[in-house]
């Protein structure tokens, strides 16, 4: 059964004789006893958080296995105690057609109603009472006399519950522990990925750095042409050093002279004087000692020999 | 029952752990390209620096060729120097062989871009020179 509570948004007392009924926008919803297990406790804590831990054990002797979640709540002297099943609500809510979506609060019978509300007739068969300050459903015809079901516009207590989708596959401590490994592990990627991008940005301008310190080209293919032209310089006056010198250190005859030598254009001329063809033969051994390939031209007493750099 | 469950949150974290990761393989890969261009440039600047230490310095190869030529060896040598545009030309109609011979040794051991070079016997003792270098 479905009552209409507030204009604003609609409440229902959701009972387990309720009919199904498609739900299109918000609601509040009173649980029936039948849907939650409550205990009065009295215990040396001033805090309800405190006692809240210590319920699965205080509930443990009456609950049938299940996946319980628990509530509690102060009162002057005592604490309420409450378990219920989350899934067990939940398929109730979505078997009546309630989304959850839809759903705005959830609060217990017992935080709902106070004595003046009852004895109230929910229907036919049930009525709530309260007997030792617990709200309780009974038989109607327990009580003939009681108050036709009517709820006043009053505010929806704040004392409400929250239903947990997932309580019956990971404990709700589970989940705030894969949580916070969860943003653990973000927290340490992101840490790495803040390190790595600094230690690229600080090589980037490093490598910014070498470019204007050593005037450097723009590109690196520039560079590297850049060194290559330099490397063929310097190939080629090491070249031209080590065959001048070999051509001056020559062992000529006694009257064998170096007349001329005339480098230009990566070309070396070396004109002999007074060497004749049969008696250029030590001079190229020496120069194939040296691995240095020449060209020659015989002249009369004249030698005319050309080396390329 | 509106607020979100912290459990639709963890397939969140995943997601963006996998993007984190995926990121964090894309910045190592840039890290890893950046050091290698760094190492390269870091090469190749001491390489281009040494080379133009040797053979791009005018000023150095200015000063070193002064010293040169005027070395007390050369002293009673006539040598004519003349820089022209990014050259310096070095030339002697007539000079003995022993200081042709401390001159030649002393520029070929120095790190100069010796671009053309003419040496003429002109009789048993002395010699004309002509040179050419690059400044």
């Amino acid at each position: 059964m479905f009552t209409k509570y507030s204009k604003k948004i609609e409440t229902i007392f959701l009972e387990s004789s309720s009919e199904s009924k498609s739900i299109e926008q918000n609601v509040n919803i009173i649980l029936s006893p039948s849907f939650y297990w409550v205990k009065k406790i009295s215990l040396p804590l001033k805090r309800a958080r405190d006692v809240k831990k210590l319920l699965p054990s205080i509930f443990e002797e009456i609950l049938p296995s299940g996946n319980y979640s628990y509530a509690v709540y102060k009162k002057e002297d005592y604490f309420l105690a409450f378990a219920y099943e989350d899934r067990v609500i939940l398929e109730f809510i979505a078997a009546k057609g309630i989304s959850a979506a839809h759903i705005s609060n959830i609060c217990f019978a017992q935080t709902f109603f106070d004595e003046t509300d009852l004895p109230l007739r929910i229907n036919k068969e049930r009525t709530l009472v309260m007997q030792d300050g617990i709200v309780l459903m009974v038989p109607s015809s327990w009580h003939i006399i009681a108050k036709e079901f009517y709820i006043d516009d009053r505010t929806f207590p704040k004392q409400t519950i929250t239903l947990e989708k997932f309580n019956h596959i990971v404990d709700k401590k589970n989940i705030y522990q894969i949580g916070s490994l969860l943003i653990f592990i973000t927290f340490l990627f992101g840490m790495e990925l803040f390190m790595l991008q600094q230690n690229r940005d600080e090589i980037l301008a490093a490598k910014d750095g070498l470019f204007a310190k050593y005037d450097l080209k723009p590109t690196m293919m520039q560079n590297e042409s850049v060194v290559k032209r330099y490397n063929a310089l310097h190939e080629q006056q090491m070249k031209f050093r080590s065959t001048i010198a070999t051509i001056i250190n020559l062992k000529l005859g006694q009257n064998e002279k170096i007349e001329s030598i005339n480098y230009e254009q990566r070309s070396i001329h070396v004109l002999f004087d007074g060497v004749k063809e049969s008696s250029f033969k030590h001079i190229a051994e020496t120069l194939k000692a040296k691995n240095i390939e020449y060209k020659v031209d015989f002249k009369d007493s004249m030698v005319i020999l050309e080396v390329q750099l | 029952m509106n607020r979100i469950h912290p459990l639709y949150i963890a397939p969140f974290l995943i997601v963006f752990i996998v993007i984190l990761g995926v990121k964090i393989s894309q910045v190592k890969v840039g890290l890893h390209e950046a050091k290698s261009e760094f190492q390269k440039a870091l090469e190749i600047s001491y390489e281009i620096s040494k080379l133009k230490d040797i053979y791009d310095d005018k000023d150095k190869t200015l000063k070193s060729l002064s010293a040169i030529l005027k070395h007390s060896s050369l002293k009673s040598v006539s040598l004519e120097q003349k820089v022209v545009a990014k050259k310096i030309y070095i030339s002697s109609k007539s000079m003995r062989k022993s200081n042709l011979n401390f001159l030649i040794s002393k520029l070929l051991n120095g790190s100069y871009t010796i671009t053309a070079l003419e040496i003429k016997a002109i009789n048993q003792e002395e010699a004309s020179l002509k040179m050419e270098i690059a400044l």
